[in-house]
């Protein structure tokens, strides 16, 4: 039996059974990660001796015969962005390369508190800015489904170390599509939960009012157990939410379920159906996974987001402005890179900041200070939220009467390094898919569909803000119905 | 249109410094910029309220607990010059 095959929920029965032993789980998966990363590059910096530590604990934990919790000797890859105390932080940034965190974040708090092992932190874009894993300051992660493309981003490097088996199960962020697309792109489970579900305690901010932690696993099972395990109010995150999301409990008994699709009522917006994709073979894809929904009970209908058209511009301003704001933080005083050449005050500042941030970084920082500056606050950022609040409407209007929209994640396959700016169109068109629910807040998961080319392609599911429960059954009927 | 000025002065308040290509590159993309959120000029947002924060339960005050705090040894682990406990910068005052 090769244990980094299994499935996270699999590994645990196991252990539970006493069939295998937390530290042969973790000792496999670090031999995996040995043996991938030279191709794969997910990791940016190991857990490995904590993580050693920490299975000996389980295992004595089992045996002493003590309650054992949901995420019992699993190891978990936490992209680099999420703060872990004493482990490395970089955001995959020159301006935090030498970051060591005083504390933890919510959620590794959540994860240590539910036995579960951190055993890496994986790549993404500097600072979660980018939408392939290539403007990492460590080097791009490569896609284990074929190396000569891009994993996505900006979590590809949890996606990928969850498609190359390095581990099982992984968390990352949710800006724009961040945890979407390279869940679909490496043909893994990715779930983007409604904005306040999971802390944000802990997570360097890049869009504040946009960003949401997210879970891998290679099947939704193990991308909810994952869920399962941080979720929850936060006193610490003032924009935690105190509305409960049930964990949503999946066993034997509902496991091969099928009726979760009959009866639901699935909504296709038609803005997406006039936008289609270029790609005919992703197009037909997407047709036949409608089809299966229809054949197993699901009534379709088509429905209309007038005010989709405007939601990249909405991001974008509201994104970009964000940012600035949040980067503004990293002064080269208390962390971060300082310069070393520097007379004023003020030279402190910039000289650290431009030689500590690269290139895509810079540009949006640039964008959101001048969405923000005087004279145009009013006409670009203000204006934004008045757009954003038509969207959400757009949206409360559609899950009135639904209980779920369908919709590809990405219309383009993972494509090659290097290769972003050759279709700006369809580059501009790719995001608008993911943009609008990070916009609503709503949540959403994309899951495979199947394959264009010998390339992954993800289907996503989407639902009203707290309605998790709903896309988890939908995920979960649809997982059936095409394995 | 976007002038080079204006560009220089968005990158001082954003305290970064460019290079001479690099702001020329900047002042096409503003354009680009305005050019591409124009599109939502269009939108009728007569008496509609802005969104600041998605949930209405959100940005609440939360209350001190004194043990939410770090040591002053953690806090000065990750700068690079500090002395007597403080952060080391310039001095400001002759």
């Amino acid at each position: 039996m090769e244990i980094t095959n299994l499935k996270a929920w699999e590994m645990k029965d196991k252990l539970f059974n006493k069939e295998l032993s937390s530290r042969e789980i973790i000792e496999a998966h670090l031999k995996k990660i040995e043996e991938k990363e030279p191709q794969i590059n997910a990791f940016i910096s190991l857990n490995k001796d904590n993580a050693l530590k920490e299975a000996n604990r389980i295992d004595e934990k089992i045996a002493r015969g003590e309650r054992l919790e949901v995420l019992a000797g699993l190891p978990v890859g936490i992209k680099d962005n999420i703060v872990t105390k004493n482990l490395r932080t970089t955001c995959a940034s020159r301006m935090l390369e030498n970051f060591i965190p005083p504390y933890d974040a919510t959620v590794i708090e959540n994860i240590k508190r539910k036995d579960g092992i951190v055993i890496g932190k994986t790549n993404l874009d500097e600072f979660a800015m980018g939408a392939s894993t290539e403007t990492s300051y460590f080097g791009p992660t490569k896609n284990p489904v074929n190396t000569g493309v891009v994993p996505g981003g900006s979590s590809g490097g949890s996606a990928a170390a969850v498609a190359a088996n390095e581990v099982p199960i992984a968390l990352g962020s949710d800006t724009g599509g961040s945890v979407r697309q390279p869940a679909s792109y490496c043909g893994v489970v990715g779930l983007k939960p409604t904005y306040g579900v999971v802390s944000r305690y802990g997570v360097v901010s890049m869009a504040n009012t946009l960003d949401q932690v997210g879970t891998f696993g290679r099947d939704v099972r193990d991308a909810v157990l994952m869920l399962n395990a941080v979720k929850g109010y936060d006193r610490r995150d003032s924009t935690s939410s105190k509305k409960v999301i049930p964990d949503f409990l999946i066993d034997k008994d509902n496991y091969n379920d099928l009726k979760y699709l009959k009866d639901i009522k699935v909504a296709l917006p038609k803005e997406y159906v006039e936008l289609k994709s270029s790609n005919k073979d992703i197009q037909d894809l997407f047709e036949k996974s409608v089809k299966i929904f229809e054949d197993n009970g699901a009534k379709i209908e088509y429905i209309s987001l007038p005010h989709l058209k405007y939601a990249l511009e909405t991001y974008y301003i509201i994104m970009t402005s964000e940012v600035s704001s949040n980067l503004a933080r990293f002064d080269g005083i208390r962390y971060g890179h300082r310069a070393e050449k520097y007379d004023t005050i003020t030279e402190l500042y910039t000289n650290s900041r431009t030689e500590g941030f690269g290139e895509e970084v810079k540009r949006r920082i640039m964008t959101g200070t001048y969405s923000l500056s005087a004279g145009y606050a009013e006409e670009h950022y203000k204006k934004a939220l008045k757009v954003r609040t038509l969207i959400k409407e757009d949206y409360d209007r559609a899950f009135a009467n639904h209980d779920v929209i369908l919709s590809l994640v990405s219309p383009i396959l993972p494509f090659g390094f290097d290769s972003m700016i050759k279709d700006p169109v369809e580059m501009y068109k790719a995001d608008l898919y993911t943009v609008p629910i990070n916009v609503a807040g709503l949540c959403s998961i994309s899951l495979p569909m199947g394959r264009v080319d010998g390339l992954p392609v993800g289907l996503q599911i989407t639902g009203d803000r707290f309605m998790e429960e709903k896309i988890i059954k939908a995920a979960l009927g649809y997982e059936r119905a095409v394995l | 249109m976007v002038t080079k000025e204006e560009v220089l002065h968005i990158a001082e308040i954003a305290m970064l410094s460019f290079s001479e290509e690099e702001v020329d590159i900047f002042t096409e993309k503003f354009q680009q910029v305005i050019d591409f959120v124009d599109t939502i000029k269009e939108v009728n947002t007569e008496d509609v309220e802005p969104t600041f924060s998605i949930n209405d339960d959100t940005q609440m005050l939360k209350d001190y607990e004194g043990d939410e705090v770090l040591t002053r040894e953690e806090v000065l682990q990750n700068t690079k010059d500090h002395q007597y406990g403080y952060f080391k910068i310039l001095r400001v005052v002759e």
